[in-house]
């Protein structure tokens, strides 16, 4: 019980700084331009799922498929918010091609899994895609110096919260439906550690958002 | 034993995000430093080009300055003791009219002085701008200086070439010019050499002047250093002239093979 009350508590703060994340997009939505676009689109999804969520929680009604559905969105809005960064450096290609594959994983996870639940599947790959994004992201910042001032620049702190993210909550995703079928009072615990690293995240969002009105 | 092994694999998740989480912290930790490392690195790079972009600059002021005292020198010893010896000439000749003799051998001196004259304010001219360079451009220009050298007797030269003309912008070709000539003047001041060979080649986007000799080389590590020494005023200016014209300039000297410089100017 203290579980999940922990779990729930983590849960509103998550989505207050989702909103907050929002919030501050919006009042630097002047300054939301190239690479930031899909990620301010994101952050308002994202608050729209978790207001969605919190209705078909409290109707009991099953809200697998929003999961499914947001993971695919999450995946082709962060793979653009790389393309459109990257596009100066690199062949669009490389970020353009995994979007198709990815889009036939979560077929199959949606096949297999059906919308009965979590998407366990698509969620770990996007989570092992978007982390060696992040990564090679920086192999490339160092290599290539692009910043004079790192800190000052949205797509560090962005790209630090993306690697912070998925690749925190990789292990988490992978074994989402194994504790949800065999330690429910576990999973409870172990979704506090997305919900606390979506707050992180959220933070770093708001302050790349931030420092493009800096700029 | 279920419990057990559920247990286990909750600790396994928790202590692999744990992990995962430091090493994340680790990489951007990594990320912040190594960009404030490599960044003072490429200021100090960036200092140390500016030190040397000066010292090509007080290179070639220096270079200008000494071509200045030179000219003056040449005009006050050369030109200037001949104008006075010819006005005395001719005040002599003012005060002895009468004496056909002293007038006849006075007349004939002075007009030899004039002739001399009008050679050391030819040389002079050449010196400051080769007139053939100007009227008839950068191979023609080369022609020539090879010519004079070859005529001094110091030293046997012969010129290659495997184009009749090119296109070079006005400044470029006096730079290029000089440039040459100061590493012919070095060969022949340091290198104790006896025969230079010099090749000009072209393409539509290069042009590679080669100068081989037979005497002292130098490789490209030995020309950086001696051209950051104190001394070493030719070879400062050589680099501010390559600099000038876009060139890249190789010395280049391997064991018992012929020593070479190798210019290359591009044309676009």
């Amino acid at each position: 019980m203290e579980n999940i009350s922990l779990t729930t508590g983590l849960g509103y703060v998550s989505t207050f700084f989702c909103i907050s994340s929002f919030i501050v997009g919006l009042l630097c939505i002047k300054f939301i331009k190239g690479y930031l676009v899909p990620l301010f689109l994101l952050v308002f999804i994202s608050f729209v799922t978790d207001s969605i969520n919190y209705v078909y929680v409290s109707e009991n009604i099953n809200n697998y498929y929003i999961f499914h559905l947001f993971t695919i969105i999450e995946f082709i809005l962060i793979s653009l918010f790389y393309l459109l960064f990257f596009r100066r450096y690199l062949h669009p290609a490389y970020l353009l091609v995994p979007i198709p594959v990815f889009l036939i994983i979560a077929f199959v996870d949606y096949k297999i899994n059906g919308f009965n639940t979590m998407d366990n599947f698509s969620a770990s790959v996007e989570a092992i895609l978007l982390s060696v994004y992040a990564l090679v992201s920086f192999l490339f910042i160092m290599r290539k110096l692009l910043f004079e001032n790192i800190l000052s620049e949205p797509f560090f702190w962005i790209n630090s919260g993306v690697l912070f993210y998925f690749s925190g909550s990789l292990l988490v995703f992978a074994f989402s439906n194994y504790f949800l079928t065999f330690e429910p009072s576990n999973q409870y615990v172990l979704w506090s550690i997305p919900q606390f690293l979506n707050i992180f995240y959220n933070i770093l969002i708001c302050i790349g958002f931030w420092k493009a009105r800096a700029q | 034993m279920e419990s057990k092994s559920s247990i286990d694999v909750f600790s396994l998740v928790m202590i692999g995000t744990m992990g995962m989480l430091i090493l994340v912290a680790f990489i951007v930790l990594f990320v912040l430093l190594y960009q404030k490392k490599m960044l003072a690195a490429r200021a100090m790079i960036k200092e140390n080009d500016n030190i040397h972009q000066r010292k090509l600059l007080d290179a070639s002021i220096e270079v200008a300055e000494q071509e200045r005292k030179k000219i003056a020198a040449n005009i006050h010893d050369d030109i200037g003791m001949m104008l006075n010896v010819l006005k005395l000439n001719l005040t002599k000749i003012q005060r002895n009219r009468t004496d056909e003799t002293l007038t006849s051998t006075l007349l004939t001196n002075s007009n030899l002085l004039i002739e001399e004259t009008i050679a050391a304010i030819r040389v002079i001219s050449n010196d400051l701008m080769p007139p053939t360079l100007v009227k008839l451009g950068f191979i023609k220009g080369i022609t020539e200086l090879c010519r004079q050298v070859e005529a001094s007797g110091i030293i046997d030269i012969h010129l290659l070439l495997n184009i009749t003309t090119i296109q070079l912008e006005k400044k470029n070709e006096i730079q290029l010019y000089r440039l040459v000539k100061e590493v012919l003047n070095n060969i022949i001041k340091h290198a104790s050499a006896s025969t230079i060979e010099l090749t000009i080649n072209a393409t539509v986007e290069f042009m590679t002047i080669t100068i081989s000799h037979d005497g002292k080389g130098l490789t490209n590590e030995m020309m950086q250093k001696l051209s950051e020494s104190n001394e070493g005023l030719g070879l400062k200016s050589i680099l501010s002239r390559a600099q000038l014209t876009n060139s890249v300039i190789q010395y280049i000297s391997r064991g018992n093979e012929k020593a070479k410089i190798i210019i290359e100017t591009p044309l676009v």
